[in-house]
């Protein structure tokens, strides 16, 4: 044991075991493979117990001088925290990556003895503590990398590896040469003599020679644009092959790079500035890229390149004290969930991105695919997103804003392509033969997704988050999808109820605007979630990630840490994103979804960041003590919460969301998931409004919200498909809340969280109703059904009441909400904002009586029958909502206006059940009893115009069926402008791309010349 | 053109790169302190006169040992690039080898005893003198290749060459971790007796250790020689 | 007239043979002619290494009957830049057997030595 814990050994295992081979080779192959195994393993175990010892001596590095001799004389390893950390990572992906290549490194002994080396140098090249040494080692993982693509016999195989050849010669004989010249300079070649010597790095030489070396170590890790040479050999080995070069021989540099990072002070903006270029550059060209391999590729340059920039600009920024978490927590996500990409690659057998695989035939396989794409997005609670979000942070607080958003711009278009890899290899296609997948290759994928979920949870924990909030709604979710196989469909749903409440239970309280927020959406979302009862067979994932969703939700609702916000946020996202995906016809339109979706949390995340990194605190609380300065925080957290309620302009993920979700899951999405990014919009409201702004943006958002409510109405009125009309819909009245909560005072929030209430149970209804028409009727074009009233009394019945409520007409809740609203408007004397609402209420009214008269009256063409029970329970569940509310609505409004942080004069006093405001008392009995008649009389007038009219198909066209606005009318702008946006963008990566001529010639002089950019650039730097 | 334009430029601008080097270096009057001590550790310490000889295989072993599993890579994997490739056009037919001639022959008669010779000297000597592991081992090979070219049908035993390598592979390795157990540490050589300065058998390990290197070195280039040939 | 140190004469060469390699490199299309150049470059490197090393003076640093340890430190070259050219020279040696055997596969693979031919993948 504690021979094993000399990592001296890990050299030896190496070189030993590669010496060995060719005689092991020559007894048998059985000895040929389990030598080679137990060396592999020998090796991988040295590192594991040797970093075990280093943790129990307390992080002491072991020293291991060699030649009996200390340094300088002879070259001396290390063997610290760092070093061991990276060791062990590198040694276990090698040894899962040697199982999962087993078909291809069998064939040859060569292949046997080279890997063996190779990782070796990696080791070494993490251990030394001497240049040339390294120089060495450097060789040896190059020499071995040129021998293993010797392993690939395609014509393009064996030309990428001429070309990855050439290109590494010339970077390692730059570090050659830059070492010697060092050497020249200060007399040593140990990096720690060296270092000490610094003060003597002075000159033309030392300039040369640093740069060279850093040059050499930056060309390895592939820097655009002089990487073209690393992209060919990964799209043409074998998928793990690629992977082991891309994640553990590139180990071996970004190790070098810190290790060498104390002589390249003078250089950290050079680095800075080249590895932001390659990660936003190689995202970039990845969103035009249909190889799935060179896709990989692309991805794991832009994430070396992240990991090398966290380096440099943490110890530029003097935040060396989280390199660890930062640095380690990418490189850690990289290694695992890009490794596990590739093997999955050759698992599927699939090269071209663009192919749809049906993936989902292969559940083992998809879920792989989708744990490490979400894992790579650097998305929680994956080792990446705590790295990033502490990067972040730390940008932030040093103002780094442009690099910040080069990140997030980059993160955003790596998201977008992954996700869209994820969508085509999900999407069905029954012609396409799937292979069986192979053991050797699945269970290192197992355990790559294991260690990433155990590192995930392991950084969460060390990151400071609330790991109840965080964790409580991943465990029930697990839990719901162990136990998941045992039980009926319906058994599931049941278990997901009760698993949901009895879970939230144990959840912190939330007190105040959050508290009622938190109250309504779990008995909402309960109520809704409980619709799924009605379907005999719910797709496996459903449950689960509706208990997750539910369940984050509150996590969002109840923390006090913006890092627990963002987390649950983010949980919210993805499961609404698989949530939605399971709808029949959903696939194509998730992307957008998950990118805007990303797109709003990533503004939410850079937001957050300014304020957090000017006031110096991650609690919530803190928004609200931000000075003025922050004002572009409060600007993106807004714009990110309008992003996520639909605003117009960055509408256009809803309505297909929406549209093509599951029916219930839309009803999730629209009463419940949707009030989420409304929270947030008011705590940013609410945290601006006690923090001082100068600037008042309130107006703007007013405007905004009211466009939303017009435009949104006005697309609602254009749809002939029930489902979209609902999601316009939807959109509209998340407008009228936006503009109730930029009216900044007492009135404008009671009315915001009384629409919102009002929304939730109202959009629940239609949204479960409309599922319950579509699958009786089968269809959901609006034209193909007609005449529902005898076919479905009942379902008539609350839609009647949600759309009444919805409308704003009294008596009902809608009515309070829009009376409240317009009154706030006025007060504030925003006319034409009121002229507005007036305009929206017409419109609403408009498209809800077209959807009422369409469904249910006229002749009754289509054979249906009343909705299932399960579906119609939590709508009457909803209705009953609504009238106790209509009906006091004191119980709903005066928590609410106590809720309110008593900053704004309230300007609500109850008497009684009647409101007193400064406009005039609303006292609902004789309103009710007045509307109540008025209604009666309305409905009668109806009754008797559909009797009349009804048999009149001329007339029910006129009404229902006719578009009731010309195209002209509702042109698609906001799509033309996000597609001449996309546009934009897949020319500029076209363009970007160009570079990559194929040319090997060309990609030596691309390092060349890389090298001397670098260098004539260092040379305007200012020196320390 | 674009290409070949931007390629002069390149070389230009290293040229620019290379003159202020060469404009910036000062030639040494004296030898720093590191390679001082170098100077008076390997006679004394190592009793090894050839200081270089004592920097390669001891204060520097480890990089000896990089550069000797570099060149047992690029042996092993020669034989997987040369590989016939499957399901390629057949490779182009060989060129028609001429007779090396009369004096390539003779000289080979006369010559490859004494290459050889001459190769064993040099390492077994590179304690002593110039030379060493690596430079006799290139000897070697360089003697093989005469032979190679002179009888092109010879035929090396391959397998055989391959078992020398690994064999004295490994060997280094265990003499190396023989200086963990007996000496000071990884490939120190001091656990054998020291000898006197000078004397043949002398430097503790290091004439050993140069052995395998010229045995391994010779076997390898021969292998790498060999395997051009196909 | 101005004289040179010996061992800048040797650097300017050695510098001069990297660029005429790296020429090779850029600007001949044939691989072989490449490797050539990678050759030439790797030898310019070795004798830039050796003339870093070079003490004003100095011998090589082998005691013998000349050479008496006593002093000997006085009176040599650096030692560590000829040692380090030693590994350098087996690794370019080591990289050039790697390109030939690439050169040779790519051939018999494409029937042809011309870099513009090898430019399957790309973008």
């Amino acid at each position: 044991m504690t021979a094993l814990a000399h990592p001296i050994g890990i050299l030896l295992f190496g070189i030993g075991g590669g010496f060995l081979i060719p005689l092991l080779y020559k007894i048998g192959y059985g000895w040929l493979h389990t030598g080679f195994f137990a060396a592999l393993g020998g090796l991988t175990l040295t590192s594991i117990f040797s970093l075990i010892a280093v943790v129990q001596g307390g992080g002491e590095a072991i020293e291991i001088l060699t030649a009996g001799a200390a340094p300088p004389i002879s070259i001396n390893l290390r063997f610290g925290l760092a070093e061991g950390a990276f060791s062990v990572s590198v040694n276990v992906m090698a040894t899962l990556l040697a199982v999962a290549h087993w078909d291809h490194l069998k064939k040859n002994y060569v292949a046997l003895l080279l890997f063996l080396i190779l990782v070796m140098g990696i080791n070494g090249m993490i251990m030394t503590r001497d240049l040339f040494n390294l120089f060495v080692f450097l060789e040896i993982v190059s020499i071995g990398t040129y021998g293993l693509l010797g392993l690939v016999t395609s014509r393009d195989g064996i030309q990428a590896a001429f070309k990855y050849v050439m290109a590494t010669v010339i970077a390692s004989t730059l570090f050659l040469l830059g070492a010697v010249l060092i050497y020249y300079v200060t007399g040593h070649l140990n990096i720690d003599f060296v270092i000490e010597a610094q003060a003597s790095l002075i000159g033309p030489i030392s300039g040369i020679a640093l740069v060279m070396m850093l040059a050499c170590l930056l060309i390895e890790l592939k820097p655009f644009p002089a990487n073209g040479w690393g992209l060919d050999v990964y799209e043409t080995v074998p998928p793990a092959l690629a992977a082991f070069l891309s994640v553990c021989a590139s180990a071996g540099m970004l190790f070098a790079v810190y290790k060498l990072l104390p002589l390249f002070t003078d250089y950290l903006s050079l680095i800075i500035a080249s590895t932001a270029l390659t990660f936003l550059a190689s995202n970039l060209i990845g969103l035009r890229q249909d190889k799935i391999q060179r896709l990989l590729g692309y991805s794991s340059v832009g994430q070396m390149a992240l990991g090398v920039l966290a380096l440099a600009v943490l110890t530029q920024i003097g935040a060396q004290q989280v390199i660890p978490l930062v640095v380690f927590g990418l490189f850690l996500n990289h290694l695992l969930a890009k490794a596990g990409l590739f093997c999955l690659v050759a698992a599927i057998g699939a090269s071209d991105l663009r192919e749809a695989l049906g993936l989902t035939r292969r559940p083992f396989v998809a879920g792989g695919l989708a744990l490490f794409v979400v894992a790579i997005c650097a998305l929680p609670p994956f080792p990446g997103f705590w790295a990033k979000w502490e990067l972040i942070m730390q940008l932030a607080s040093a103002e780094r804003f442009l690099l910040i958003a080069i990140l997030l711009a980059g993160s955003l278009m790596e998201t977008t392509y992954l996700f869209r890899w994820f969508i085509r290899a999900v999407t069905p296609n029954p012609e396409r033969q799937l292979p069986e997948p192979k053991l050797n290759i699945l269970l290192p994928v197992l355990t790559m997704a294991v260690l990433l979920i155990v590192t995930g949870v392991g950084m969460a924990m060390a990151s400071g988050a609330d790991g109840l909030l965080i964790f409580l709604p991943l465990g029930v979710g697990a839990g719901l999808l162990v136990v998941g196989p045992l039980l009926s469909s319906r058994l599931q749903g049941i278990a997901m109820l009760v698993a949901v409440v009895g879970a939230s239970q144990m959840l912190p309280e939330a007190y105040g605007i959050a508290g009622l927020f938190s109250h309504l959406l779990l008995a909402g979302g309960l109520i809704i979630a409980s619709a799924g009862l009605a379907e005999k067979t719910m797709p496996p994932l459903h449950y689960p990630l509706m208990a997750v969703l539910l369940l984050s939700i509150q996590s969002v609702l109840r923390t006090q840490l913006g890092l627990t916000f963002y987390v649950a946020w983010e949980f919210i996202t993805v499961a609404s994103f698989f949530l939605i995906a399971q709808g029949r016809n959903a696939l194509p339109e998730t992307l957008r979804f998950m990118v805007f979706s990303m797109f709003a949390a990533f503004l939410i995340m850079g937001g957050y960041a300014i304020i957090a990194g000017q006031t110096g605190s991650r609690a919530l609380i803190a928004l609200t003590i931000a000075t003025p300065e922050a004002m572009v925080g409060y600007a993106l957290l807004a714009a990110g919460f309008l992003v996520k309620a639909a605003a117009i302009g960055v509408h256009i993920w809803l309505p297909p969301a929406y549209g093509e979700a599951p029916d219930n899951v839309t009803a999730i999405l629209s009463g419940v998931v949707s009030k989420v990014g409304i929270f947030g919009l008011l705590m940013t409201a609410y945290a601006a409004a006690q923090s001082e702004l100068n600037v008042d943006f309130t107006y703007l958002l007013a405007c905004i919200g009211m466009a939303t409510t017009v435009i949104g109405a006005l697309l609602a009125l254009c749809q002939r498909d029930l489902k979209r009309l609902l999601a316009y819909s939807s959109m509209s009245q998340l407008g009228y809340i936006v503009t109730a909560i930029a009216l900044m005072s007492h009135l404008g929030w009671v009315t915001a969280l009384y629409i919102v209430a009002n929304h939730m149970m109202v959009k629940g209804i239609l949204f479960l109703a409309a599922g319950a028409i579509i699958l009786r009727t089968g269809t959901r074009q609006l034209d193909e059904i007609s005449g529902l009233v005898r076919r479905m009394p009942l379902t008539f019945a609350v839609v009647a009441v949600a759309l009444l409520s919805m409308s704003g007409l009294p008596p009902l809740m809608g009515f309070g909400g829009k009376w409240l609203l317009l009154s706030a408007l006025m007060d504030k004397g925003w006319t034409v904002l009121v002229a507005g609402g007036i305009l929206a209420t017409f419109l609403g009214l408009w498209y809800m009586t077209r959807l009422l008269v369409g469904l249910f009256f006229g002749p009754a063409i289509t054979q249906s029958r009343e909705a299932p029970a399960m579906i119609l329970i939590p709508q009457v569940l909803l209705v009953g909502g609504i009238l106790v509310f209509s009906l006091f609505p004191k119980l709903l409004m005066g928590p609410v206006s106590d809720a309110i942080d008593p900053q704004f004069a309230a300007t609500l006093v109850w008497e009684g059940q009647s409101l007193e405001t400064i406009y005039g008392i609303w006292d609902p009995t004789p309103v009710m009893l007045t509307s109540i008649a008025a209604a009666a009389g309305l409905m009668a007038l109806w009754w008797g115009l559909s009797k009349v009219m009804g048999k009149s198909v001329r007339a029910r066209a006129a009404l229902v069926l006719a578009r009731p606005l010309p195209q002209a009318a509702t042109p698609r702008l906001a799509q033309a402008a996000w597609g001449a946006f996309v546009h934009g963008i897949e020319v500029l990566a076209d363009g970007t791309r160009r570079i990559y001529t194929g040319n090997g010639q060309f990609y030596v002089l691309l390092v060349l010349a890389y090298f001397l950019v670098l260098y004539f650039m260092s040379t305007f730097l200012p020196a320390s | 053109m674009m290409q070949r334009v931007l390629s002069v430029i390149v070389i230009g601008l290293l040229a620019v790169v290379f003159t202020r080097i060469v404009g910036a270096y000062v030639q040494l009057d004296a030898l720093r302190p590191l390679a001082a001590s170098y100077v008076t550790l390997s006679p004394e310490s190592l009793t090894t006169p050839n200081v270089i000889t004592g920097i390669l295989i001891t204060y520097r072993g480890l990089d000896t040992l990089g550069e000797v599993a570099v060149l047992f890579m690029v042996a092993a994997s020669l034989g997987l690039l040369l590989k016939p490739l499957e399901g390629q056009p057949k490779p182009p037919k060989a060129f028609q080898r001429s007779d090396p001639g009369e004096i390539v022959h003779s000289g080979k008669q006369v010559m490859f005893p004494m290459i050889l010779t001459f190769g064993a000297y040099v390492i077994v000597n590179g304690h002593l003198s110039a030379g060493g592991g690596f430079q006799g081992g290139a000897i070697v090979a360089a003697g093989v290749m005469l032979l190679l070219i002179a009888t092109p049908e010879t035929r090396l035993n391959t397998t055989l060459l391959s078992i020398v390598e690994s064999t004295a592979g490994i060997l280094f390795v265990l003499l190396g971790i023989l200086g963990i157990v007996l000496a000071g540490g990884f490939l120190d050589p001091r656990f054998l007796p020291a000898g006197e300065l000078g004397g043949f058998i002398s430097a503790g390990a290091i004439p050993l250790i140069s052995a395998l290197l010229g045995i391994k070195v010779g076997a390898e280039l021969s292998v790498v020689i060999d395997k051009f040939r196909t | 007239m101005i004289t040179f140190p010996v061992s800048t004469v040797m650097m300017v060469t050695g510098f001069g043979l990297i660029l005429i390699g790296l020429a090779a490199i850029l600007l001949h299309r044939n691989i072989l002619r490449m490797i050539i150049g990678f050759s030439l470059m790797d030898s310019g490197i070795a004798i830039v290494l050796v003339s870093l090393g070079y003490v004003t003076g100095g011998t090589a640093p082998i005691m013998d009957a000349d050479l008496a340890v006593a002093g000997a430190a006085q009176r040599v070259v650096d030692p560590i830049p000829s040692a380090l050219t030693v590994t350098a020279i087996v690794i370019g040696l080591s990289v050039t057997a790697v390109m030939l055997a690439y050169a040779i596969r790519l051939y018999r693979s494409h029937g042809t030595l011309d870099i513009e031919a090898f430019r399957h993948s790309r973008a």
